[in-house]
């Protein structure tokens, strides 16, 4: 299996799953994943581990995403997720979907390099081009913001309960 | 206070964090609280819950939508109950034609599906009786009269 199969095998459903968020269709994001590992398999993946591979990955997700939003100056959609959710549920994630979407770009590129994708912080550095420090600087403002922009949906979730969830690189 | 709410973040990014500052950030309530908010904004981005991505190449073809077994089971239910209510109709259609064409005297290639012989349908009661009386003229004549 060439370098490019293994790349796609291991990321294409992080680096859908991210796409889905950030462009907000999941029509527009299977497109985007396609171009994603179209161009993973017509370059050299970098020799930097798996960490920096994935980083890299998710770079060009990030750079395809942004050119994505800014050719046809999209905004983030708050119908991606809920096509097939039910009615309760459509209206939880397309609370979710326009807050995360109120972010700017780049801390909302952040969170959703961490929360979708599971990167760990030099990942979304390296993703980002930014440093560690940046990353856990505009995470936290991410996460300030959008806790307080769900407001009663936050409140509700809370009162269901919570629970330590795996990290993405745990599988 | 930010420094702190940022250690307990990285904790919960699962980074390796300094274990004294993270005891510090835990002790105050703010920061036990922020641990709390982190795994709740965590909980309704839940990325799983979304839809899926067609899978092609090799490894298994697999469309991964998210959908629940329940719901996929009532999805196959549905197209199979409109399956056999077709079939059904088209039969209770076929013998119902057979049984009229016995009716009228004809004799269909195909009475039943199974060619099995129906019983004569009787013609319903008439409703209205015209006498016919002798000498009088029935053609039309022009002029509406």
């Amino acid at each position: 299996m060439s370098d490019a199969e293994v790349l796609f095998h291991a990321h294409r459903e992080p680096v859908f799953r991210y796409l889905c968020r950030t462009v907000g269709t999941a029509d527009a994001a299977r497109d985007l994943t396609q171009e994603v590992f179209l161009r993973v398999t017509r370059s050299v993946p970098p020799d930097a581990g798996h960490d920096g591979q994935r980083a890299w990955v998710f770079r060009i997700a990030r750079n395809l995403a942004l050119n994505y939003l800014r050719d046809g100056r999209r905004r983030p959609a708050a119908v991606a997720l809920v096509e097939h959710a039910a009615p309760a549920t459509q209206e939880l994630a397309a609370a979710i979907d326009g807050a995360v979407a109120s972010l700017p770009d780049l801390e909302r590129d952040v969170f959703l390099l961490r929360e979708s994708a599971g990167l760990s912080y030099e990942e979304i550095g390296r993703a980002c081009e930014i440093s560690a420090d940046a990353v856990r600087n505009r995470l936290h403002r991410a996460r300030v913001q959008l806790r307080d922009a769900l407001g009663t949906t936050f409140r509700i979730q809370r009162q269901r309960g919570v629970r330590l969830a795996r990290r993405e690189s745990d599988d | 206070m930010t420094d702190d709410l940022q250690v307990i973040e990285a904790f919960a990014d699962g980074e390796r964090v300094d274990a004294e500052a993270l005891m510090a950030a835990l002790a105050d309530a703010r920061g036990r609280a922020h641990f709390v908010d982190v795994l709740v904004l965590r909980e309704l981005v839940d990325p799983r819950a979304g839809v899926g991505l067609p899978v092609s190449g090799r490894g298994g073809e697999v469309v991964r939508s998210g959908a629940s077994w329940s719901s996929r089971f009532v999805a196959v239910a549905a197209a199979a109950a409109l399956v056999v209510s077709l079939g059904a109709g088209f039969a209770v259609g076929w013998g119902l034609a057979g049984r009229a064409a016995a009716g009228r005297g004809g004799a269909p290639a195909s009475a039943t599906p199974a060619g099995t012989p129906l019983p004569p349908i009787e013609a319903p009661a008439p409703t209205r009786v015209i006498r016919f009386e002798p000498g009088v003229d029935w053609t039309e004549g022009t002029g509406g009269d």
